[in-house]
């Protein structure tokens, strides 16, 4: 089946409207982008880097959340791009959980071992046990080594809003998301929008974008990783390479552990997206 | 005696004499008092039947023994008849609080009516001018007139099910609140239906209560999961129709020959009475919330046991309450003593109502809660999740049942799994019900709880 150009230029440009409006509401140093390395955020960071390059200003600052289990292919990816593009990318990481963790997946976590801001935000939690195991998918574990990073470094860099790839068609729980989406302050974590120019793209049109237009992918998805997240949790979905498989029919994240998914749309709200 | 365990936060022991936790039938007397049957509270203490008057004030109660009585009628000779729902048992009580009838004492103690059946949660009992008793036999499916004796001179099953309350009609039909059935219908002597209202859909009545035939022969109707009393003709048009602003289940509601209607509020524990336009003219409330309400979450990881057990010899995880209200008389709560890190409490129920562990937190408008815990089951032919129930300032629950933020659902026999799931506190919520969930016949165990904003 042919790929129409011309509906998929449609949709970038309005994906461009929604980051030049980004531009006119936010100072430029109050502004960042998410990149994960995955398909959705790479073609959202494209799609800045040209309004970008056509305007004249430059790319907001970029980062990604280390939570401790990157796939090599992954970090690879993102530094061989990083300087392609020439991108300042923030890698961020909570590394007082990981010291504390020997570096082990799977290690028993002391609490006590923890810094204060971990251990204030694992009280935050109501979470009542005095060690934890160091493995993002476990609702603590997700929280320390996902949320609280990325709080931390919203507060810290004074972010104001930042750009994010999700999409409509991800899930249910992303059915109701907005281009801007303001988060309210709380204790742990200042207000904030979340700006999210991709969300009328399908999965499908995620990959003919990629491809006519030749941006560039991590090899994961060759090998038939159809969504990426922590390696311990990242199933393969199948043999032949993501765009080949049945994306119209099956569940893109149906290759991520179960109960990560279960997880989704209470760690939207707290700050992971 | 009240044990710390069953005090509520305000020091109160649960289940206070006069208190209304939860309205089923009220009734309006010659003498102007209106009689009130309160089914309780969550954990099943405080059933009773209170007689107020037209200032509040409580002139007679009667609260010896009951478990979840819902309805309660004057006699002709003075006595209360009582239907003791969860007890299985129809009772007449004199006056003075002694029992002259007892359902229990038929067929020599056993309870057994002389078709060999015995009550199965009765919800309503009437007497009849001939001093016969109608008794709505909810679980048996099946309105019956008993004597006595015992004898059961009439019945009629004929595919109602659950039905909550009957009453015999001047003509000599019995109309019928075939509740699960979604219809109210009028039984003639061949045991026909000769009138219906209700096509079984949801829309035209959605588990209807209760129907009370009126003098000028059109029917008032408590359609109780359309949150609504409604008035129809006999061709079925709606002439009047109530509802509050918030969603409550009515239970019963009977009209007054001033033409204001009485309502059994259950959600609002309170009865109210409202004029044609609906306007609330008189009402009687007097409801403490029974369970404490907690800053936020404790014992969330189960190191607690409440320090008191029960009457039942169960023990309770500190600061959480078994929530027995639609357990039918079922279940209860049981402990895995070899979960890791340390034994953790559970559910173990076998009939179709639901049975919830649960502990109330303050709740902000707007605020967005997250729930996550681990959930195993076992044998479990039904199904169990955790849920997040807002209540109002009224102790209105916000959310219809199946409506409530809830989790997975697990069934079968699942390993220990983790589950979250978040939900935004509406408008009017005041608190916050937290729950471990059961319906149908098996056993789930929760551990690692975190409620938290």
């Amino acid at each position: 089946m042919a790929v129409d150009r011309s509906v998929l230029e449609k949709k970038i440009e309005d994906s461009k409207k929604v980051v030049r409006e980004a531009f006119e509401k936010y100072p430029q140093d109050r502004l960042a982008v998410t990149w994960t390395g995955g398909k959705d955020s790479t073609l959202t960071l494209w799609i800045i880097r040209q309004v970008c390059q056509q305007d004249g200003r430059p790319v907001p600052r970029c980062f990604c959340i280390d939570e401790g289990d990157m796939f090599p292919e992954i970090q690879e990816f993102l530094e061989t791009h990083k300087r392609g593009w020439e991108i300042d990318l923030d890698l961020i990481h909570n590394g007082d959980v990981s010291r504390a963790a020997g570096g082990e997946l799977g290690a028993r976590v002391r609490v006590t071992d923890l810094n204060a801001r971990n251990r204030a935000e694992i009280e935050r939690l109501g979470y009542e046990e005095d060690e934890f195991e160091y493995e993002p998918e476990s609702y603590v574990g997700n929280h320390l080594m996902k949320t609280v990073p990325m709080n931390i470094y919203l507060e810290e860099n004074r972010i104001a809003a930042f750009f994010g790839g999700i999409r409509w068609d991800e899930q249910e729980a992303r059915k109701a998301e907005t281009y801007v989406s303001p988060r309210p302050a709380t204790e742990y974590s200042p207000a904030h929008d979340r700006i999210n120019p991709i969300l009328h793209f399908s999965e499908r049109d995620i990959w003919n974008t990629t491809f006519e237009f030749k941006i560039p992918y991590c090899s994961l998805y060759e090998q038939g990783y159809r969504s990426l997240g922590a390696r311990i949790t990242t199933v393969k979905a199948g043999d032949v390479p993501a765009w080949e498989q049945d994306l119209e029919n099956t569940m893109e994240r149906g290759g991520r552990r179960q109960d990560k998914e279960s997880l989704m749309e209470k760690m939207r709200s707290l700050g992971y997206m | 005696m009240a044990s710390e365990a069953l005090l509520t936060a305000g020091g109160h022991p649960r289940g206070m004499p006069g208190v209304l936790e939860f309205p089923c039938t009220a009734v309006r007397l010659p003498n102007g008092n209106t009689l009130i049957v309160d089914a309780g509270d969550e954990i099943g203490a405080g059933s009773e039947v209170i007689e107020v008057d037209a200032r509040g004030q409580i002139v007679w109660n009667y609260a010896e023994g009951l478990r979840f009585a819902h309805s309660a009628v004057r006699m002709q000779n003075g006595n209360t008849l009582i239907a003791d729902t969860t007890n299985d048992r129809v009772i007449e009580v004199t006056p003075d609080g002694q029992i002259a009838f007892s359902t229990d004492d038929l067929g020599d103690g056993s309870g057994r009516l002389s078709d060999g059946s015995r009550l199965c949660y009765p919800n309503n009992a009437l007497e009849l001018p001939d001093g016969t008793l109608l008794i709505t036999d909810r679980n048996n499916d099946r309105c019956l007139i008993l004597d006595h004796d015992g004898q059961a001179l009439w019945q009629y099953a004929g595919g109602i099910q659950h039905p909550h309350n009957a009453e015999k009609l001047e003509n000599g039909n019995i109309l019928i609140a075939d509740s699960d059935g979604n219809r109210i219908i009028e039984i003639g002597p061949q045991k026909d239906i000769v009138w219906s209202y209700g096509d079984g859909s949801s829309d035209m009545l959605n588990w209807p209560r209760h129907a009370r035939r009126l003098p000028d022969g059109n029917t008032l109707i408590t359609d109780s999961k359309n949150a609504r009393v409604i008035e129809i003709t006999p061709s079925g048009e709606t002439v009047w129709s109530y509802r509050v602003a918030y969603f409550s289940k009515f239970y019963y509601a009977e009209k007054l020959p001033n033409n204001h209607v009485l309502i059994a509020d259950q959600q609002g524990h309170q009865v109210l009475e409202v004029d044609p336009a609906g306007t609330t003219v008189w009402m009687f409330r007097n409801y403490l919330y029974p369970n404490p309400i907690y800053p936020r979450l404790r014992n969330g990881s189960f190191r607690e046991r409440g320090a008191d057990e029960t009457e039942t010899g169960e023990v309770w995880p500190a600061d959480w309450i078994l929530m027995r209200r639609f357990s039918e008389g079922g279940g209860r709560v049981i402990w895995d003593e070899d979960a890791r890190p340390r034994p953790c409490p559970g559910l173990e129920y076998d009939r179709s109502g639901a049975l919830c562990l649960q502990q109330t937190v303050h709740a902000v408008p707007g605020t967005v809660y997250h729930m996550a815990g681990q959930i195993r089951t076992a044998d479990l032919n039904g199904h169990a999740c955790f849920q997040m129930s807002f209540v109002d300032a009224l102790g209105a629950a916000i959310h219809d049942a199946p409506d409530i933020p809830r989790g997975q659902t697990f069934t079968g026999a699942v390993g220990w799994t983790s589950d979250s799931f978040e939900a935004v506190a509406p408008p009017t919520a005041t608190a916050l019900e937290i729950r471990l969930f059961i319906t149908g016949q098996g056993r789930a165990w929760m551990k690692g709880v975190m409620v938290h904003t």
